[in-house]
């Protein structure tokens, strides 16, 4: 197969490339934090 | 620093890339393996296969100004390196390339994608690589020889770690039908959903 080479570089994995790579619990996206009940946001304070 | 190739420089990049590719299936007794098309190099289970340089081999197999001219793959000037296409049309193109040649180990195709880095040349329509390890494969539906059946093969291929996934017929039939630069956007999808993480 004739790739019609245009440019050559290096490639050194910074992980394990026989293993796809997982997302990370970094990368999880984090919940929003849901707003408080009304109810409590207009509680007077005691 | 480098870890591949035996130099000492810094990398370019830090991730593979990853193309598409057809190999053969040989089973060696109760194993089946992955073998590249064109040679006999027969893929290891948990690491990366490495390429060799037979172009300078064959074209200078007894001048020993030849053996001087063996290099470590990939290189701009050589053919040499593992290849993958960008597109999966042209790494289809290979499904049945040799198939008229009789090879008794061989018992099936396989197609799928690829991982590689090391030294890398790349190319309006693929790569060459130096290292590469599958990272999902593909059996079509038809093709079968020596009496291994799909299953039997696929479970054999999980030895690599990776997602193995027969095609149904018509995945299969439309992937065949690709070779000819017409690969139905159904099996484009279906393929490209199987591999939505590579």
């Amino acid at each position: 197969m004739d790739i019609k080479p245009r440019r050559a570089y290096t490639i050194d994995p910074l992980e394990d490339p026989l293993r796809e790579s997982q997302p990370s619990s970094d990368d999880e996206p984090v919940a929003d934090t849901p707003d408080p009940p009304a109810e409590l946001e207009e509680a007077p304070l005691r | 620093m480098r870890r591949h190739g035996g130099a000492t420089s810094a990398p370019d990049y830090f991730e593979p890339v990853v193309g598409w590719r057809c190999w053969t299936v040989v089973r060696n007794g109760p194993r089946f393996r992955l073998r590249s098309i064109a040679f006999t190099d027969v893929w290891p289970v948990d690491e990366a296969f490495v390429a060799r340089c037979y172009e300078s081999v064959r074209r200078f197999p007894l001048r020993r100004s030849g053996w001087q001219r063996q290099h470590l793959p990939a290189v701009l000037e050589c053919d040499c390196g593992i290849h993958a296409a960008r597109d999966l049309e042209a790494a289809a193109a290979y499904l049945d390339l040799y198939d008229d040649i009789s090879q008794r180990s061989v018992c099936h195709r396989a197609f799928g994608r690829v991982a590689l880095w090391g030294t890398v040349v790349e190319g309006e329509l693929g790569w060459r690589a130096s290292h590469a390890y599958p990272r999902r494969i593909l059996l079509p539906q038809n093709g079968t020889k020596g009496g291994s059946t799909l299953p039997e093969i696929a479970n054999g291929l999980s030895a690599y770690g990776v997602p193995v996934e027969v095609l149904d017929a018509e995945d299969t039939a439309s992937l065949r039908a690709g070779w000819s630069g017409s690969c139905s956007e159904k099996t484009a999808i279906s393929l490209a959903r199987g591999s939505a993480a590579l």
